[in-house]
């Protein structure tokens, strides 16, 4: 089932629809939203990772290919369905099972869909991603509205931290969140 | 006809920046050749960016483009770095070398400004004084310096002063500061800047450091906490090591040598120009110039009898093996580097450690050098243990979670949301000693894309360095306890990575052009006219950061350049 209406309408600039609902899946198992704060799919981590990989080469978009069909095909064998049709709990029995094999990650490019690093080096790419996705300068495509910032108290791209901010204890989410689009937006307006 | 230049600097970063700006404010007209491209205002300006200089490490040369490999001991085949290397992307682009471009290193450094002390251009004498002749293992190849701390210390000083590092002193010509760092080596005055505004935890750890009955002081921090010369005072924004600097706080040669020696109108520099080869005459002896590949890799030939190479430790080796510069066999041998100690801490109150520099902080240097107590570990030689309260983003922070924990899925998810803001972290750094096993060579088999040999790095760390790592677990323990901590871990030991961007030793300075390099200028031995500087000079590595060191000894070099000529 595709993430949400919006995220359907969007034109992956790499995945296909099919690629784009098991790394989204996926994602939503690493930063989960069911306790009603933000997670990767409110982040919009799979659009982060989308562009992200759009621009990689091509041992990267491999990695992605790849590892999504090696992933779907490990879940039809086991369940027989596709990673992103099985309920949470079965996707977190996968995802550590994968996880478990990173004894055999390779820290080169994996050779095919049959190295067996691959799924591992595969989990542990899309972690990188979405943890970039979550705490990105929203530019990016991920962290939409700085939620990912709002969510941990990271006040973003600030000029500086006066002293009083910087009293132990203080509490960081007063402080106004910043973009990098807002800074630039501020020193257009200096200019002028 | 080749072009050519009165003198040739090539690599514009800590070392190179300090030597051009003497050559040319002397009237020596200088070319700069640097591999790196020229960092733009922009970039300067909205560098809070993390995907961009954490994850991507756009500030780092790739290993696309600067392929080194490396393997722990002679059976084993080299790779890629490994801990960098793959298709997850840059994700340790704090070990690799450092930043390229002019500016080198110090665009991204974190500025901890160290002078050593005097126990530290001794080393070896002091261990074999205190723990015997066999203390050291057999195929240990410390020696002492050819010069001690009195002879660098007016260097030092032009370094703080010139440049701008701010601090407290500890010991102004003899007279004690119980504010500043009290085992320093004598001074002849302060720092010009005071020390920076401290990071919210800080306070927290210095409190807990003296109720252990330790000294702590604050970070000597090539950061200016006031406005200076060309520096702006820091806001603390806290994009800072990894970072470039928008204000121009952080003192970057890229500003401060750099921009001065533009300035005298002598300097031209040529960015995206990457020097191949050392070129010398018939008889090997004398420097004639060098060959670069422009970035369309077209080569380009400049002759000139007087080159210094200020690419860092391991590009400076790399270079010299290249080009056949190593007659005694001694290039590239006894690399050390620095096997890192960090732990972090969940504090009980917010310590938000994302505000200022990775410097505004404190450090304790009661078991550093010499002063490291008698211990059964087996520890030779100290640490300075360092409080690391702030500089520290999302994205890196979740890199470094404790062990055991899943790293996905709710639990991570509450663990993270709630902690983030409470981290902080203690520092130290131990010095590997040089040995017949660690080296540098060409890779037999890896090239760059011109064809040229990549480094082959071949280091394992020593069971000094584990016995120190350890050591120093235990006394950050006791801290994060004293602190009120309710989690403290430690990054795996020993580090799983070999490059601290603290590399040293690898053309080593000496009087006996046998069992060295360069001299203590950093001219070669072999070849008359060629100068190679930085920390590849140093004999032994320090528990200190090395930067203040090389860039002291870019003075002495420069000096010794100017009056030859
Ligand atoms: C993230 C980070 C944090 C650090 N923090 C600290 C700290 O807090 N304190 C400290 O003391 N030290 C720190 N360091 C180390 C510091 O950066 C180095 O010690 C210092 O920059 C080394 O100076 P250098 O002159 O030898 O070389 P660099 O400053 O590295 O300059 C080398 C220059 O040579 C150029 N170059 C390389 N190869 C070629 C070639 N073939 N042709 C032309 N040009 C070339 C490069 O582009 C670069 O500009 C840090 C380093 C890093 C990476
Ligand atoms: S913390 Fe200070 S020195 Fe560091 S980048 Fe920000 S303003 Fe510059």
């Amino acid at each position: 089932m595709p993430a949400t209406n919006e995220t359907t309408l969007t034109q992956w600039r790499f995945f296909t629809e099919a690629e784009a609902e098991t790394v989204d899946a996926i994602c939503a198992r690493i930063f989960p939203s069911s306790d009603g704060k933000p997670g990767a799919r409110e982040t919009k981590v799979i659009t982060y990772i989308d562009r992200t990989t759009a621009n990689e080469e091509e041992a990267l978009r491999r990695c992605y290919r790849d590892g999504v069909e090696a992933l779907n095909a490990l879940t039809s064998e086991l369940y027989g369905q596709r990673f992103a049709e099985l309920t949470d709990e079965r996707q977190d029995e996968v995802l550590e099972r994968v996880e478990a094999s990173t004894a055999t990650e390779s820290t080169g490019a994996p050779e095919g869909p049959e190295d067996e690093g691959l799924l591992a080096t595969f989990f542990a790419l899309v972690w990188e991603h979405t943890i970039q996705g979550m705490f990105c300068d929203p530019q990016y495509g991920g962290n939409h509205e700085a939620l990912g910032w709002q969510l941990v108290g990271f006040p973003g791209a600030q000029w500086g931290y006066d002293a009083e901010q910087m009293r132990p204890g203080f509490d960081s989410k007063t402080i106004p969140i910043k973009t990098l689009e807002d800074l630039r937006r501020e020193l257009r307006r200096a200019d002028a | 006809m080749p072009e050519t230049a009165e003198a040739v600097v090539v690599g514009l970063g800590a070392s190179g920046g300090i030597i051009a700006e003497q050559l040319t404010r002397a009237g020596i007209r200088v070319l700069a050749l640097d591999k790196g491209p020229v960092h733009t205002s922009e970039e300067f300006t909205f560098k809070q960016d993390e995907v961009k200089y954490y994850s991507r490490g756009s500030l780092v040369p790739q290993l696309a483009t600067d392929p080194v490999t490396w393997r722990p001991d002679e059976t084993s085949t080299a790779r890629l770095l490994p801990w960098a290397a793959g298709v997850r992307g840059n994700s340790e682009p704090l070990h690799l070398p450092p930043s390229i471009g002019p500016g080198g290193g110090t665009l991204h450094w974190g500025g901890a400004s160290w002078r050593h002390r005097d126990a530290d251009f001794h080393m070896k004498s002091l261990i074999e004084e205190r723990f015997g002749p066999d203390a050291l293992e057999e195929d240990s190849t410390m020696v002492d310096w050819p010069i001690g701390y009195d002879d660098l210390e007016p260097y030092y000083d032009r370094v703080e002063w010139e440049l701008g590092v701010s601090g407290r002193a500890g010991n102004v010509k003899g007279a004690p500061d119980p504010e500043g760092n009290p085992y320093e080596s004598p001074r002849e005055r302060g720092f010009p800047m005071p020390p920076l505004r401290t990071a919210p935890a800080d306070d927290r750890f210095k409190a807990a450091c003296q109720s252990l009955g330790y000294r702590p002081f604050q970070q000597p921090a090539a950061v200016a906490s006031t406005d200076y010369k060309s520096l702006k005072g820091c806001e603390y924004c806290g994009f800072c090591h990894g970072f470039l600097c928008h204000v121009n706080a952080k003192q970057s040669s890229r500003i401060t040598s750099v921009e001065a020696a533009l300035q005298t109108g002598n300097l031209e520099i040529r960015s995206n120009s990457r020097v191949f080869r050392l070129d010398r005459d018939p008889s090997g002896r004398r420097i004639t110039g060098v060959s670069y590949f422009d970035p369309d890799g077209n080569v380009h030939q400049v002759q000139s009898n007087l080159v210094v190479v200020a690419c860092y430790a391991l590009e400076n080796s790399r270079l010299l093996l290249a080009s056949g510069i190593n007659a005694n066999g001694q290039v590239g041998q006894n690399f050390m580097t620095h096997s890192f100690g960090w732990c972090s801490l969940v504090l009980p109150e917010f310590s938000n450690p994302f505000m200022a520099p990775l410097v505004a902080a404190s450090v304790v240097d009661d078991l550093n050098c010499d002063g490291v107590p008698d211990n059964d570990e087996g520890v030779l030689w100290g640490s300075v243990l360092t409080s690391i309260p702030g500089d520290l983003q999302p994205i890196e922070a979740a890199h470094n979670l404790p062990p055991g924990m899943r790293r996905w899925g709710q639990g991570f998810k509450d663990w993270f949301s709630e902690n983030y803001r409470r981290l902080m972290g203690i520092h130290n750094q131990v010095p590997s000693f040089p040995s017949k096993k660690y080296y540098c060579d060409l890779d037999p088999v890896v090239k760059d894309k011109f064809g040229q040999p990549a480094l082959r790095i071949t280091h394992d760390w020593s069971e000094h360095d584990l016995a120190a790592l350890k050591y120093f677990e235990k006394v950050k323990r006791a801290i994060a306890e004293e602190m009120g901590a309710t989690q403290f871990w430690s990054e795996p030991t020993p580090p799983a990575y070999h490059l601290s961007t603290h590399e040293v030793g690898t053309h080593r300075m000496g009087e006996n052009p046998a069992d060295s390099v360069v001299d203590i200028y950093g001219e070669s031995h072999e070849c008359k006219g060629l100068y190679v500087v930085g920390g590849g000079q140093f004999p032994t590595l320090s528990g200190y950061n090395p930067t203040q060191t090389l860039q002291a000894l870019a003075y002495l070099s420069a000096d010794h350049i100017l009056d030859k000529v």
